[in-house]
């Protein structure tokens, strides 16, 4: 042990090439293959949308059959929840946490190796089942029975790959809680971290509870396929709605687990520039403590259509609407936040704003999908598609998108393009409306989600629709082309690359050095980066 | 860099990796039981 991690300490001597990245124990390195991974699931999830784009260009079936259009669905689901929004999140842990509490890396640096190794080999399994007999799955991301136990060769390869998945999780929240509960620098007590450190220790605790909740809905799918089980088959006496109550319990907290860091990334990137300290930051900290403990109590309110009793019904309907309450008190403090600061509008700030207008939409629509009887008419339509677009896009995707704008001069040391980043805002914003708000006048319309084929009053605000998906995947070349000119080279980055930012990661060098802070930092920078 | 200066004493150097052990051994086994867990329950479930 101790000479391991002598060896590891030593960082003069890390190894080069390839062998670098597959033995690195380095949390920007791994911060970095993160980042990478999920922005390559991000350009294949996204080519699986614009083929279910231009087959609804129209009515009829133009390019695809239903089957592999349903194959397109589910991937492009599970692709963009588990391959592109998480893995950016932890991606951004890893390369931010260390730096910002004082660490000199993760607490567990070889666990954190393992955890991002498995994902290319578990999306490189689920990619692969589109090429086997039967073809890949086209039961839903939900995977729900006894649909998705028609899947054919590949069915048991989808569950190890989910298996994987959930095993890579587990290892990066355990890694997030040990490093983040021992390794802070000692004068940064709990309520002096910075926001983004305490959205991810929620969220780590949310991944913990949950993601081992599918693995045992999926292990008990394989049993009942091939082991003559009857979890959630009816004939056997088994119960499929049962399936969706697990399901769900995991669900509806990793919808938080993709929004709880978005709300710290969006906490670090409005005060930097309003260049005033985070109004109430702890009613912050207590908000998002709040949501996450309401995330474990809400997860009925997917299923409100398969028949629960009225006491269920207005329980699951009532303790939904209270999420808006901590959401309200945090984009409150936010608007708050910026109410009289000397505000300036580069790429990150630009997006961080977007996301607190386009999210708060998202979450309207959550609250009219929370009202059980006006749920009946919405369930299983492009309204429920539009709804959540909104969370994940322009809320989890944008605040991805605008903490890499904001930590990418720390990173690579170079300041970017902002006149392309800001055409980059611009194009995505617009064409990220066009797509996703007209499926709202669809949903309510009556369009149900997941087919192919569609009746033809539907037809204009689909091609609507398909034209802003096609704009929105065109533009993210731009957000690729501008990373990889910043990585090449640029203008220098000081340390403090934005005038108004805080915290410990400023008081490093951009790029900052191998491991962070291979002494504590004083008291006197901690307090000077917790000026919240 | 600014910095104490001061390496960490190796007893509380040894404390600290003791304390990650634990927290990383404790949370893996409460993933572990919410696997379980929910698998006992949803067997408890079916044999009613």
């Amino acid at each position: 042990m101790s000479n391991a991690a002598t060896a590891h300490d030593n960082h003069s001597d890390h190894p080069r090439g390839i062998w670098r990245w597959i033995t690195t124990t380095n949390h920007k390195d791994i911060g970095t293959l993160y980042l990478c991974f999920s922005l390559l699931m991000f350009f294949i999830g996204g080519s699986f949308a614009m083929v279910i784009r231009a087959e609804l260009f129209k009515p009829g079936m133009q390019f695809v059959d239903p089957v592999t259009f349903n194959e397109f669905t589910t991937l492009h689901a599970l692709i963009m929840i588990f391959g592109a929004i998480m893995p950016a999140f932890v991606g951004l842990a890893n390369w931010m946490i260390p730096m910002m509490i004082g660490a000199p890396d993760m607490a567990l640096p070889r666990m954190n190796n393992w955890s991002f190794w498995i994902l290319p080999f578990a999306f490189t399994l689920l990619l692969g089942t589109m090429f086997m007999p039967g073809g890949g799955p086209a039961g839903g991301w939900t995977m729900y029975p006894p649909l998705m136990l028609q899947t054919g060769t590949a069915f048991p390869f989808v569950i190890f790959a989910v298996h994987m998945m959930g095993i890579s999780s587990v290892m990066g929240a355990i890694n997030v809680i040990a490093t983040i509960l021992n390794l802070r620098a000692p004068k940064m007590s709990l309520l002096k971290m910075p926001l983004f450190v305490w959205t991810w220790l929620i969220t780590a605790y949310l991944l913990i509870a949950v993601m081992p909740v599918l693995a045992g809905a999926v292990t008990m799918l394989l049993t009942d396929k091939y082991f003559g089980t009857s979890f959630f088959s009816a004939a056997g006496g088994g119960d499929p709605v049962m399936f969706q109550h697990i399901f769900w319990f995991f669900g509806h907290p990793e919808v938080y687990i993709m929004i709880l860091p978005a709300f710290g990334i969006i906490s670090e990137i409005i005060p930097t520039f309003s260049r005033k300290p985070l109004f109430g930051y702890e009613a912050m900290v207590y908000a998002v403590a709040s949501i996450a403990f309401l995330s474990f109590i809400v997860w009925a309110h997917h299923m409100f259509t398969v028949g629960m009793p009225l006491a269920a019904q207005l329980f699951f309907m009532l303790s939904t609407m209270l999420i808006a309450v901590p959401t309200g008190v945090k984009v409150f403090n936010w608007v708050a936040t910026m109410w009289k600061g000397s505000l300036s509008f580069e790429p990150p700030m630009l997006f961080a704003l977007a996301f607190v207008f386009l999210f708060t939409i998202g979450g309207f629509s959550g609250l009219m999908l929370a009202m059980v009887p006006a749920d009946y008419q919405y369930q299983d339509t492009y309204f429920v598609v539009a709804h959540f677009h909104y969370v994940l896009v322009t809320g989890a995707l944008f605040s991805i998108m605008a903490a890499v704008y904001y930590w990418l001069p720390k990173w690579t040391g170079h300041m970017y393009d902002m006149t392309l980043g800001k055409w980059h805002f611009w194009l995505s914003t617009i064409f990220v409306n066009v797509l996703f708000f007209p499926q709202h006048f669809l949903g309510l319309a009556g369009m149900p989600r997941r087919i192919p084929d569609y009746a033809v009053q539907f037809t204009d605000w689909n091609r609507v629709s398909s034209i802003g998906a096609f704009g929105f995947g065109l533009a993210q070349f731009l957000f690729l082309y501008l990373i990889v000119r910043c990585i090449r080279g640029g203008e220098r980055a000081g340390n403090r690359a934005w005038e108004g930012a805080h915290g410990l990661e400023w008081e490093l060098s951009s790029p900052p050095p191998f491991h962070s802070w291979t002494e504590a930092p004083s008291d006197a920078l901690v307090a000077r980066g917790a000026s919240h | 860099m600014a910095g104490t200066g001061l390496p960490a004493p190796a007893a509380d150097e040894a404390a600290r990796r003791r304390r990650v052990r634990r927290s990383a051994i404790l949370f893996g086994l409460i993933a572990a039981a919410f696997y379980f867990g929910f698998i006992a329950m949803s067997l408890v479930r079916g044999a009613r």
